[in-house]
């Protein structure tokens, strides 16, 4: 059988051996990801600015692009990861949603933000509404919004 | 009922309220990385941590100390640029200011790309995203300083008049710089049009206003226009090297305008303009001219008259020439010469224009029509070719000169007369055996058919298929003879009949003559064949266009001259007569004298004289009734078979008077048809009308005149096809 190009992509996700980039995140818990600066600049185009527009820091003389961000933990990392191989997401909890719903906004992803709301809006529970009603004002989305409120009110 | 709610804070919640000390910590990072940016130090900068910065302060609503600092920040910097620039002096200032541009739009673009989410989520219209504030600061504060743009846009176009003239100038410098016009314009490349493009196109306009009148009063128009066509191709590539596009129409526009349309007149009218172009068909050079003036509004039109002009004035000359008036094969063959002529030229100068050639046409037909003579030289001109004037060319060129023929036929508006002349000669051509090809007669005849229609070449046909039906019934009485009992008794002769039907042929004036007593019951013996096996026909003989052939004995010598029925009668009588005058042989023959002297001219003048006039007299003086003629014995001829020719190949006027005759009377048949034909499906009309409809119906084989068709109304009422209506004149009712 001839592998996708999907299957492909999954099986270069953080492979020290042929990666252009590496990625130091996290505070709490900190780890090292290796990825291809190409696949980030696809889905972001904030990372394609920092790859591909001018040189700084992460990439100046360097054959491996260092880029530290410590606003997200590994575990989130991952996933958009994932999504920037894949262009699927494996969410396991609120917290992990609601950062990847950040990261979305922050590295400007549309498409994450879409999987992501699609998730807290299938799994909202008295305990997550309120801050899911939350998160839909700040990174604005109306049927979040709306679904959460709908939610309280019954 | 009371429910228990649980919140759990995540751990990296975004703060919903940033400290004003922590906001404006960030701005100063930040500011720091935006001073370091415009001195080129970048790579020393993370963009993660910039842009986590910047996002930061606008995800907590602190985008207005981001924005109001960047504004500043840029003023400052800019201001500063100012100074440096302006103290360049001359070639410096130029590139001073483009490598200052250069950076300070890279830097923009860095500034731009750490503020991403400052213009994502917080510039909201009328302000300015971050790259357009960059780029309106230096706007402001240097390119329209009243230090920078005029010494900027003086010394551009100082350059680029440079180039005109012939120097080499740094053309990616002029790009980038012009460019720049652009790039600092808000919206529609306003900058760049209000301060350069419009003093731009200022001086394109002066300078090639001053160059082209110098250059036309010192150069042929051919030079001229060489030099246009170098002129454009340069400043298109202008447009391409370092203009704006948008410029490329205007800048066109502005030198077409100095550069052809101020002197169109003056190339059409000067004496290597134009007119010289034509009359010696310089294809070149009047190509060039055709695709330059094609640019400019009206500019064909200019051209497209003056070239029909031309052809008329031509054409005018050729039809009124003299020479050509005598000599309807010489009228025609120039036609088609300067028909051809002027095909060339449409075809390898002006492109085929349609309007062109409808022009020409046009011209053609006004002095094709000109003179009643066209129609009947047109016929004469194919006559002599299918007489064998073709003989010499191959089926191509035949073919070419057949569809010259139905060009210039076209052209025609009296076709109904060509026609008549057509059918005369090709009666002429084929009663006498001098039709060259029947398939060449055929060949003809088709395109004209194609042309006009089946109704134009049904006699034409009908001629064709007399001559073969004609042969048919010779050989029947061939082999009626041999079984008659007649026959017997008299001497054999070898006499051969054509049938014509009437309608089909012209009708020839009726002549009258005695025929020899043999010959005389030769035809009886025929008419009585035919109308035995034709009942209800009748035979007419028409002894006057037949030919025949007798033994010219001399005492030392036997000829066989070819002649025309008349002349072989008159021969005949010298058989019991040495001397005869005109008068006694329009007495023995019944042929009228004209006759007689149309048919001894040729007997006496030509190259073989068989008869000779008694006593010897000049040779251009007139016969007279009692003029004495007698065989000529001393003939000298080494031809076995002498031929004469039975009148001269051209119709005399009297004949020419009779064929005009008959396209008037059938003129008048074709107005009353038409008139029939409208008001049986109009049933009333105004009299103007009526006049107008009927003169579009007959446009195609003639041009009626109005007084005919009145005429013809008139009698159409006496014969009551029509009537006035009592209250209005003016129009008529279709009587059924």
């Amino acid at each position: 059988m001839v592998k996708t190009i999907e299957e492909i992509l999954k099986g270069i996700i953080n492979k020290e051996e042929i990666a252009d980039s590496e990625f130091f995140v996290g505070t709490i818990k900190q780890q090292t990801f290796y990825g291809h600066r190409l696949l980030f600049a696809l889905a972001s185009e904030v990372w394609q600015k920092m790859f591909y527009g001018s040189t700084w820091l992460e990439t100046a003389n360097r054959e491996l692009a260092y880029i530290k961000i410590p606003d997200f933990e590994p575990e989130v990392f991952e996933q958009i990861m994932n999504f920037a191989y894949t262009r699927k997401v494996q969410i396991s909890s609120q917290y992990i949603a609601s950062d990847l719903l950040r990261a979305a906004e922050k590295y400007m992803i549309p498409d994450l933000h879409q999987l992501t709301i699609e998730f807290l809006m299938e799994n909202l529970t008295i305990e997550n509404c309120v801050e899911n009603l939350e998160l839909s004002q700040r990174y604005e989305n109306y049927f979040l919004k709306q679904k959460a409120l709908d939610f309280i009110q019954n | 009922m009371s429910r228990k709610m649980i919140l759990r804070v995540p751990k990296f919640q975004e703060p919903k309220r940033m400290e004003k000390s922590e906001a404006q910590r960030l701005w100063l990072l930040l500011k720091d990385a935006i001073v370091e940016v415009q001195h080129m130090n970048a790579s020393t900068l993370s963009f993660e941590e910039l842009y986590r910065s910047s996002y930061s302060l606008v995800i907590a609503k602190r985008g207005d100390i981001l924005y109001t600092g960047l504004e500043e920040v840029n003023n400052h910097h800019t201001k500063n640029l100012l100074d440096k620039i302006a103290q360049a002096v001359d070639e410096r200032f130029l590139i001073e200011l483009n490598s200052q541009w250069q950076q300070y739009k890279l830097q923009q673009i860095m500034i731009h790309d750490i503020l991403m989410y400052l213009d994502r989520m917080y510039v909201k219209e009328p302000q300015l995203k971050v790259f357009d504030l960059g780029m309106f600061k230096w706007k402001q504060n240097v390119l329209i300083h009243s230090q920078i743009n005029d010494r900027l846009v003086r010394m551009l176009l100082g350059l680029i008049h440079m180039e005109r003239n012939g120097e080499v100038i740094d053309g990616a410098l002029m790009k980038s710089l012009i460019q720049m016009y652009v790039d600092v314009s808000l919206k529609e490349k306003e900058t760049y049009k209000q301060e350069f493009e419009e003093r731009f196109l200022l001086a394109t306009s002066h300078f090639y206003k001053s160059e082209s009148n110098l250059f036309i009063t010192n150069n042929s128009c051919g030079a001229y226009l060489k030099k246009v066509e170098i002129r454009l191709i340069e400043e298109e590539a202008r447009i391409k090297q370092y203009l704006d596009e948008s410029t490329g129409p205007k800048l066109i526009k502005a030198c077409e305008d100095e550069l052809i349309a101020n002197h169109m007149q003056t190339m059409i009218e000067m004496e290597t303009g134009c007119r010289t172009m034509i009359q010696n068909d310089r294809f070149n050079e009047l190509k060039l001219m055709y695709r330059l003036f094609q640019r400019v509004e009206n500019g064909l039109v200019h051209l497209k008259n003056e070239f029909a002009g031309y052809v008329r004035n031509e054409g005018h000359k050729i039809v009124n020439q003299p020479e050509n008036l005598k000599d309807p094969n010489a009228l025609i063959t120039s036609l088609i010469e300067i028909r051809n002529r002027f095909e060339k030229t449409l075809s390898q100068s002006f492109a085929n224009n349609r309007d062109f050639i409808n022009s020409v046409n046009t011209a053609f037909e006004s002095f094709l029509n000109e003179n009643d003579k066209l129609s009947e030289s047109l016929a004469l001109f194919i006559d002599k070719k299918l007489r064998g004037g073709f003989k010499d060319s191959n089926d191509q060129e035949i073919d070419v000169i057949m569809n010259k023929v139905i060009l210039l036929f076209r052209f025609l508006s009296d076709k109904d007369v060509f026609k008549k002349f057509y059918e005369h000669y090709l009666a002429k051509r084929l009663l006498s055996g001098r039709s060259f090809s029947e398939d060449l007669e055929r060949t003809m005849i088709s395109k004209f058919k194609q042309e006009c229609g089946n109704q134009f070449t049904s006699k034409m046909e009908g001629m064709f298929t007399d001559m073969r039906l004609s042969k048919d019934a010779l050989d029947g009485f061939k082999n009626y003879l041999q079984t008659s009992v007649e026959m017997g008794k008299l001497p054999k002769i070898d006499m051969s009949v054509r049938v014509l039907t009437q309608g089909f042929w012209p009708t020839f004036p009726p002549h009258s003559c005695t025929l020899p007593p043999l010959l005389s019951q030769y035809c009886d013996l025929f008419t009585k064949y035919y109308c035995h096996a034709h009942t209800g026909r009748r035979i007419i003989w028409q002894t006057n266009i037949g030919t025949a052939e007798v033994t010219f004995r001399l005492p030392k010598k036997t000829h066989v001259l070819a002649l025309s029925t008349y002349q072989m009668l008159i021969m005949l009588l010298f058989n019991d007569a040495e001397k005869l005058s005109l008068k006694q042989m329009a007495a023995g023959t019944s042929i009228s004298f004209m006759d007689i002297q149309r048919s001894v001219k040729p007997l006496y003048s030509g190259k073989y004289k068989v008869l000779k006039r008694t006593p010897a007299v000049e040779k251009s003086k007139e016969l007279s009734e009692n003029d004495i003629f007698e065989l000529n014995l001393n003939l000298k001829c080494k031809l076995h078979r002498i031929k004469f020719a039975a009148t001269s190949q051209t119709d005399s006027e009297p004949e020419r008077q009779h064929t005009r005759q008959r396209v008037d009377e059938d003129r008048k048949i074709e107005i009353d048809a038409a008139i029939v034909r409208i008001m049986k499906s109009r049933k009333a009309l105004i009299h103007n009308d009526l006049i107008v409809e009927c003169t579009k119906q007959l446009s195609s084989r003639f041009v009626p005149q109005t007084s005919m068709i009145k005429k013809r109304i008139e009698n159409l009422i006496e014969r009551e096809y029509l009537e006035r209506f009592p209250d209005d004149r003016r129009r008529y009712r279709y009587l059924a």
